[in-house]
Order: structure tokens, then C-alpha cells, then sequence
């Protein structure tokens, strides 16, 4: 009985504090409207003060990314607090490097506006957008592949580079509860504005790889924000290595078809690995691509086809296929997309070959 | 904070859809302590630490990463695959660690055994000494790593 009592005693105090403290925040510290300023004088907003930084630019239509949705789970949502950053909480510790920490990098989710901030933002967040769209077309590209077409509202559009990618928010469904955002990358081409392809492989048991290959349907709203990132062409370089596995093929479909498009003077490889013939997709689309277009070679390759896949391409994993056909990085640049550990075996191929950092590009979600 | 509310907030985050689309818990009636609790025991009756079984799952795991998705046999005794996504999952302990979306299948030939998880899987093991609750997609029977890895063949793979 008197264990009952004393962790009902407990229990007591600990609501009475926490509303005590909610209290607190509420009528004693209230910081009034803060102003926030964004690079330096670009643009000025008013802001709430107790507010989350992410919250108030959000407020105000600039999606800095976040994928947690502001749980800071993700890190994604780093942004440049110009002068007198507060301490860096244990929170956004693990996100941040020594580095960062010491020149004001916050993120975002996690800071509080208590008085006028200056913050630097890359320009490209200033430009962001929500989307209301709408699920035109799903199509099934493998066993685990599927690609979303995302219709614009009648009127509107959204102005991309090739390489870029969106943020798509999912609704709560099943056990999940909460929405969140994940990160894809366009597949179509930035000349069509009023859609945008978005190719998804499933995650077993991942929020929004489920969410999209399960939950939704083809007419169903879907919101999302963007454009972010800074995967699009460079200059510097006439011949371009594509290497992509997985749905990493989405961002250099965009690219190689906009190149094509606009003419550009540029010889193109695309290299694309898969274990077997049932991770292959677009293959007919590339080929036709490579029949049509002089200037653009498609390489698939397969690491372990399956008995009856009679394949008679590439083989091995891709980093040899690369390395069979790249001798050295004069005059080029890579651009890369897939998982994170095909990502860091091409960088170190690459760099074998003779690459610099500088010509090497890639997206790390 | 008080430490039952803060298991009970970890406990009340595996039952939920916060981290990913399962639960940590599965369909395991069981609360939290009474699964480490359970597992604990397992793990002692082997004479076997945590981090002993998290140490094997690792090396698995760093073989598997080279081949880049392609599945590759060691000897004859086993047959690994990675599978790897895009981004990160956060461990429901609070602790701040974020484990790549990697998922190893291992599968030994000779017991015709299939042991299939997740590099958060081995941090749950090694830090929490998590194994996750019945009915979840990545629970882990302690006894079943050490059939898998156990009986002298644990060489091949460390």
C-alpha cells in the first residue's frame, strides 16, 4: 500500500512540475515578436518568439528539409545562426561537427527564437515551395520499384534542376501516427513542369517507402516541398560518368534526358548496377536513348544474374564494370546516386582511377 | 526524469509507428523490462555476453558491406547479403545513435538456418541488450545467433 501511495505521490508531482513549467514558459517567458533576419538583410520575418526556428520559417513558406518532421532524428535541418548562437544542446550534438558547432550551425527543429536572430540559409531554400499534388500514375518498375507521377494543380508549376530532389509528406496510416518527410529525387525532366516522376524502391517496414507502395492510390492528394539540392550539372567538364543503382536512377534520368534535350556538347556514359535481371529497369528506354543519341553509352551490369537470366552484358560488381571502362578523370565529371555504400565504393574507385574530390558529385540523403 | 516514466516513454514509442512502420515490440504482451529481462536470462544461460552476440552480427555485417548488395558465400558454411537504403533510423532508447538502413541476411548452409537483421539490431544488442519484442519483423532469438554461429563454426566468420 504504501509503494501505491509513494509512486502516486510521484506521479502527482511530476504533473504538478511539468505544468508548472509549461506555465513558466508561457507567461514568464514570453519573447514577444522576434525578427529574424535571412542572409544577411535578403529578407526579414516576423516570428513568435518560443517558436522553433524551423517552425517560423515553415510559417512564413521556406521548408528548410527536414525529414523527422522536427523530432531531430534526422539532422537534415541545418541552418547558419550568424552571431551569438546559443550553446549547442545535447539534442543537435550528434548531428553536428566540431566545425559546424563553432561557426553557429543549429538545427533548425531545435532552436528556439528568444530574441532577433540574424540566420544564412542556402539561397535555393528562399525559392522552396508546398505542393498540393495529386497521384497521377504509379507504375510498377520491378519487384520493389515503383514510380509515383505527381500532377500539379491546374495552373501551377514547379521550376527545378535536373538532380534536385523534393520532399514528400506522408499522412499517418496504420501504427504510424505522425507525418513525416522523406527526401526523392525528381526522375522527370525540369521541361515538364507540371508533374514531377519520383522513383521509390520499398524499404521493408520504412514510414514512407510503405506509405507510397501501400497506402495510396492513384487520384490521392499528396503534398510535398522543394525543390532542394545541389545535384544538377556543372561546368568544367565535357565527358560525364553516370553511375546509379536502385532507384539512384531517378536524378540521372533527369539529367541525361535534359542534357539531350538542351543539345549540350557532352559524351555521356551511364553506368547502372544490378544484382540480377529483375533489378534492371528502363533498360528498353536507355537503349533506345543509346541507338538515337551518339553521344550517350548505357552499360548495365549485372553482379550475380540468376541462371535463367541469360545475360550476355557487364558483369561483376560495379565498381569493376566502372574500372574496366574508365582509365582516367581527364576532362570529366561523375555523378552519382544509390545506396550509400555504392556511393563510397565508386568514390574510391573513382579516386583510384585519378578523380578529384571536385569531380565527383553526389547526393548523401 | 524519473526512470519508470522514462521506460515507460521508450516502451510507449516501440508500441507506435514513430521511427518506423513496425513496432519494436511487435505483438509481445510482455512490457519492455520483462523482454530484457527474459533475453538476459537467454543470454547468461549461453555464457555469453551482449556483446559477444552483437561482435558476430558485426562481422557479418562487415563482410557484407564490400559486396554492395551482391549476395556471396563464406566457404561453404554461409551465404551473406546487405541490403541498403537510402537514410538512417534512430534508436528508440533516446540515445542519439542513428543506424544506416542496412539490413544483412545470413544464412547458414549447413543448418539450413536464416538469421535476417538490422544494423540497428546490433546496437540494440550491444548497448541495450535489446532483442526485440515476439512479432516483430526484426526480433532476434538469442539462442538463434549462436545456432547460427555457434558449434565451431563461429571461426568462419570472426
Amino acid at each position: 500500500m504504501s509503494i501505491l501511495i509513494s509512486v502516486a505521490a510521484v506521479s502527482l508531482l511530476t504533473v504538478f512540475l511539468t505544468i508548472l513549467i509549461i506555465l513558466g514558459e508561457t507567461v514568464l517567458a514570453n519573447y514577444g515578436v522576434c525578427t529574424i533576419d535571412i542572409n544577411h538583410g535578403r529578407k526579414r520575418l516576423a516570428a513568435v518568439g518560443g517558436t522553433t526556428l524551423l517552425s517560423a520559417l515553415a510559417d512564413h513558406e521556406i521548408f528548410v528539409p527536414s525529414a523527422c518532421g522536427g523530432k531531430s532524428t534526422c539532422g537534415l535541418c541545418k541552418i547558419q545562426v550568424a552571431d551569438n548562437a546559443r550553446p549547442v544542446l545535447p539534442t543537435e550534438a550528434p548531428y553536428l561537427t566540431n566545425a559546424e558547432a563553432e561557426t553557429g550551425v543549429r538545427l533548425a527543429c531545435q532552436y528556439k527564437i528568444k530574441s532577433d536572430l540574424s540566420v544564412v540559409i542556402p539561397e535555393q531554400f528562399l525559392a522552396t515551395r508546398r505542393y498540393h499534388g495529386r497521384i497521377e500514375r504509379i507504375t510498377d518498375l520491378t519487384y520493389d520499384i515503383k514510380e509515383f507521377r505527381l500532377a500539379l494543380p491546374p495552373g501551377e508549376s514547379l521550376e527545378f534542376k535536373a538532380g534536385q530532389y523534393i520532399q514528400v509528406e506522408t499522412k499517418p496510416y496504420g501504427n504510424v501516427k505522425e507525418s513525416v518527410f522523406r527526401a526523392y529525387s525528381i526522375a522527370s525532366q525540369p521541361a515538364e513542369q507540371r508533374y514531377v516522376d519520383i522513383i521509390v524502391r520499398l524499404v521493408p517496414n520504412g514510414i514512407c517507402t510503405t506509405y507510397l507502395h501501400k497506402y495510396v492510390t492513384v487520384g490521392d492528394e499528396i503534398s510535398f516541398t522543394g525543390p532542394y539540392g545541389d545535384f544538377y550539372l556543372r561546368d568544367g567538364a565535357d565527358q560525364l560518368i553516370f553511375i546509379a543503382g536502385g532507384s539512384g536512377l531517378a536524378p540521372i534520368k533527369s539529367l541525361i534526358f535534359d542534357i539531350l534535350a538542351q543539345q549540350l556538347d557532352k559524351n555521356m556514359i551511364f553506368f547502372f548496377g544490378a544484382v540480377s535481371k529483375r533489378d534492371l529497369y528502363y533498360v528498353e528506354l536507355f537503349n533506345d536513348l543509346a541507338e538515337k543519341h551518339e553521344n550517350f553509352t548505357y552499360i548495365p551490369a549485372l553482379s550475380k544474374p540468376e541462371p535463367d537470366d541469360d545475360w550476355d552484358g557487364e558483369l561483376g560488381l560495379i565498381t569493376e564494370v566502372v574500372a574496366r571502362h574508365i582509365h582516367d578523370g581527364e576532362n570529366k565529371h561523375a555523378y552519382l546516386c544509390g545506396s550509400p555504400g555504392m556511393i563510397n565504393a565508386c568514390i574510391e574507385i573513382l579516386s583510384q582511377i585519378g578523380f578529384s574530390s571536385d569531380q565527383i558529385f553526389y547526393d548523401k540523403f | 526524469m524519473h526512470k519508470v516514466d522514462r521506460i515507460s516513454q521508450i516502451e510507449a514509442k516501440m508500441r507506435t509507428g514513430v521511427l518506423a512502420s513496425y513496432q519494436f515490440l511487435g505483438t509481445d504482451e510482455r512490457s519492455l523490462a520483462e523482454i530484457l529481462t527474459a533475453d538476459q536470462f537467454s543470454v547468461d544461460s549461453l555464457g555469453l555476453t551482449h556483446q559477444d552476440l552483437a561482435k558476430w552480427l558485426t562481422a557479418c555485417l562487415r563482410l557484407a558491406e564490400a559486396n554492395l548488395g551482391t549476395p556471396f558465400a563464406v566457404g561453404n558454411r554461409f551465404l551473406i547479403q546487405i541490403d541498403e537504403h537510402k537514410g538512417t533510423i534512430a534508436c528508440p532508447f533516446g540515445d542519439n545513435y542513428h543506424a544506416p538502413k542496412r539490413n544483412v541476411t545470413v544464412t547458414n548452409l549447413k543448418h539450413n538456418l536464416t538469421l535476417c537483421f538490422s544494423e540497428l539490431n546490433i546496437h540494440l544488442i550491444e548497448e541495450h541488450g535489446f532483442y526485440e519484442g515476439e512479432g516483430s519483423p526484426y526480433r532476434i532469438n538469442p539462442h538463434t545467433v549462436v545456432q547460427m554461429f555457434g558449434g565451431g563454426q563461429l571461426w568462419v566468420i570472426s
